[in-house]
């Protein structure tokens, strides 16, 4: 799979590269809408990373020329600017998705997975790691066989975890997918929601699944703690 | 009314200007009218002596005839007029009662008997005696005299008049005069309209302009010069908070994904491992002050505002407080939902939210264990309330003005870390609602904060009501 990131911070666009390469795609990295444009003419990529403010011109209207091109690649917008209208113009300009700067490579990583459909596409209804047992037909969940009772925000906090499952996911990311926008900046509700799951859960086994990633957030991923 | 005011100073001042000139011009006509009414009686008593010696010059010896020739010219009863004849102590002639009574011809003094001619005003008469000399050597004295009463009358309806007039006069001048100048200010009342109506929502508003090339329209050039140098400061304030956000944002995304990268390989010492850490936390707070900020200067922003849709308050009360309910049990804090009716206001849903998110985290921060916190949503007159009331620590009088100004913290042993920024944002929500919000506080009882919308514009007339801003303290110490 090959991905083309035009971001003109060669920092930023280091890292994406860096990062991106470690879970296995082929990235090529340029600094310019220009040579952007050229990339896509001269080869295929299965996806594209944009910034937003390039050097030589708007990525929105670069993004524009793109589909104009008749060229279907998923793109993903990287932008500082959060706000709701400057999503609604590059959604309309084509985008397929869009991440705010400062970003964890975790989401950028969930993300370009999920646009190349490469992902854990979850098929299965029950889903487990290690003895632990989701069933999404049910919404019920077992460990070791016996029954857990979780409250709705557990359950969907916990199926979350368990669709990227070995993963971390940040305390931004989960509030933004559990709760809603009104909420941002409101993280610590996360931390209270994972206590109280993870007391139902890992409460009296050796093995603990949910993980604390220090400055990152959480993961389900059988590890033990010491 | 206010006595202040330019109106009220220019109407005093012209009715008082009027009320001098008025009692000058009633004095003066009153006091002229007097001494034209006594010089006429003077010259017509004067002459109608010289008048009654002249017809009865050739009869002084026959009383009689005299009778006949004075009643017959003079009709003196019926003209309420005094005549008497005397010569040498006895009296020839005395006119009989007048018709108006107002004088006993009998009772008559007689004036000295000097040669030369005399006047008296006796009671409602004026008296005039002179000395006549018949070719016999004998004197004659002439009295004449003519009630007053007529002429009294004439004054005393001229003072009525006067009396009754002055104050109408200066009624009709006050109105006048008060119509006159709220016309001539009417220019001002409408440049105060728009001024008040002007915020950083309409920014490029301006006040309007007669062309009268006066003092008025100097004073709204005057004003219109000053939004500009506002709104050119306030625009500038607010990009550069804008474009520091997003320039912030570059370089904090690199820091977070060299930070990631490096953890990610997991060969770290734990002690390097726990610094990354604590970079990453303080990496994620930097970027929740950005985009608090970049909300703020949005807010503030005309085209920050998105649509809006007619919501219940009350609903969006209740569903808030059953998201939050368990981060207030771990604290220990009761929370207790609004009961009621639908409150319904236009706005935008999310900020809305977030206003009672961020007042109610605030309510849980600061709250005690065991304490609770009361959500009441109601409707006014035009207006929707919502009440977040704590049973917390409470906020000093002194701190109680800058709770809701940016960065603001209360005091740094209030054991939470925040930028200060959460109350900030609620208030620039209130405030693009076209709503407002306030606070009282009693340190060691609680804090409560009132935010006021207007209610949805179905509910009320087309135009939303602009909630002036309003700061209520209630400054106890606790014991």
């Amino acid at each position: 799979m090959r991905i083309l990131a035009i971001e003109d911070e060669e920092r930023l666009l280091g890292i994406l590269s860096r990062s991106l390469k470690a879970e296995g795609f082929s990235v090529d990295g340029v600094g310019t809408a220009q040579e952007g444009l050229e990339q896509i003419k001269l080869s295929h990529y299965d996806l594209v990373i944009l910034d937003l403010q390039l050097p030589d011109g708007s990525g929105t209207s670069l993004l524009r020329q793109i589909r104009q091109q008749q060229r279907k690649m998923p793109v993903l917008i990287l932008t500082a600017r959060g706000d709701i209208e400057s999503k609604i113009e590059n959604f309309e300009a084509g985008a397929d998705d869009y991440l705010t700067k400062p970003f964890a490579l975790a989401e950028l990583t969930i993300r370009v997975q999920a646009l190349l459909r490469r992902g854990p596409l979850i098929q299965e209804n029950v889903l487990k790691v290690d003895n632990l047992e989701l069933n999404r037909l049910t919404r019920q969940v077992r460990r070791g066989g016996k029954r857990i009772e979780l409250s709705p925000k557990e359950y969907s906090l916990l199926e979350y975890l368990f669709l990227h499952a070995g993963r971390t996911l940040s305390r931004s990311m989960i509030v933004e997918r559990i709760w809603d926008q009104s909420f941002e900046g409101l993280t610590n509700i996360v931390d209270v929601y994972v206590g109280h799951l993870r007391h139902k859960i890992d409460e009296g086994f050796d093995t603990k699944l949910i993980r604390t990633v220090r400055g990152l957030g959480y993961s389900l991923d059988p590890h033990t703690r010491s | 009314m206010n006595w202040r005011s330019i109106s009220f100073r220019l109407v005093a001042l012209y009715c008082g200007l009027l009320l001098v000139l008025g009692l000058s011009f009633s004095l003066f006509t009153v006091f002229s009218f007097e001494r034209y009414t006594e010089a006429s009686s003077r010259s017509l008593i004067t002459g109608r002596a010289a008048e009654v010696w002249d017809i009865i010059r050739g009869a002084i010896g026959n009383p009689d005839e005299v009778r006949t020739l004075i009643d017959q010219r003079f009709s003196p009863a019926d003209q309420n007029r005094f005549f008497r004849v005397t010569s040498a102590g006895r009296t020839i002639y005395v006119s009989g009662m007048p018709a108006d009574g107002s004088f006993d011809p009998a009772k008559m003094p007689f004036l000295d008997a000097t040669p030369g001619p005399r006047y008296l005003n006796y009671g409602t008469v004026f008296l005039y005696s002179r000395h006549f000399t018949t070719p016999d050597g004998e004197t004659v004295t002439i009295e004449t005299g003519q009630s007053d009463l007529y002429s009294k009358y004439l004054e005393d309806s001229l003072v009525t008049s006067l009396v009754i007039g002055l104050p109408l006069l200066l009624l009709a001048a006050a109105a006048g005069s008060y119509v006159l100048i709220r016309r001539a200010l009417s220019p001002v009342e409408v440049m105060i309209q728009v001024a008040e109506a002007i915020s950083f929502r309409n920014p490029r508003n301006r006040v309007p302009l007669l062309g009268t090339a006066d003092r008025v329209e100097a004073l709204g050039l005057a004003l219109n010069r000053m939004l500009d140098r506002l709104d050119s400061a306030y625009q500038h304030a607010n990009r550069f908070s804008s474009d520091a956000a997003h320039e912030l944002r570059t370089p904090l995304a690199i820091i977070q994904g060299e930070l990631e990268f490096a953890m990610a390989r997991g060969e770290l010492a734990a002690d390097v491992e726990s610094a990354l850490s604590n970079v990453l936390d303080e990496v994620a707070r930097l970027s929740k002050i950005i985009d608090s900020l970049l909300m703020l200067s949005r807010m503030d922003h005309p085209s920050g505002q998105r649509g809006y849709a007619s919501l219940d308050l009350h609903a969006l009360a209740a569903e808030t407080i059953d998201q939050m309910q368990l981060l207030a049990a771990e604290k220990r804090v009761t929370l207790k939902g609004p009961t009621g009716a639908k409150v319904m206001v236009s706005g935008d849903r999310d900020r809305l939210k977030q206003v009672m998110v961020n007042l109610l985290d605030n309510g849980i921060k600061y709250n005690v264990a065991g304490g609770h916190i009361v959500v009441d949503v109601s409707a006014g007159p035009g207006v929707a309330r919502l009440t977040v009331s704590d049973s917390g620590i409470g906020i000093a009088p002194e701190n109680l003005d800058y709770v809701f100004d940016r960065f603001y913290r209360v005091s740094t042993n209030r054991g939470e870390v925040g930028a200060g920024l959460g109350l900030a944002i609620v208030k620039s929500i209130c405030h693009a609602h076209g709503g407002s919000i306030s606070v009282t506080s009693k340190v060691g009882v609680g804090t409560s904060f009132c935010v006021t919308l207007p209610a949805a514009a179905h509910n009320i007339g087309a135009a939303p009501v602009s909630v002036p801003e309003q700061r209520s303290r209630e400054i106890e110490s606790a014991a």
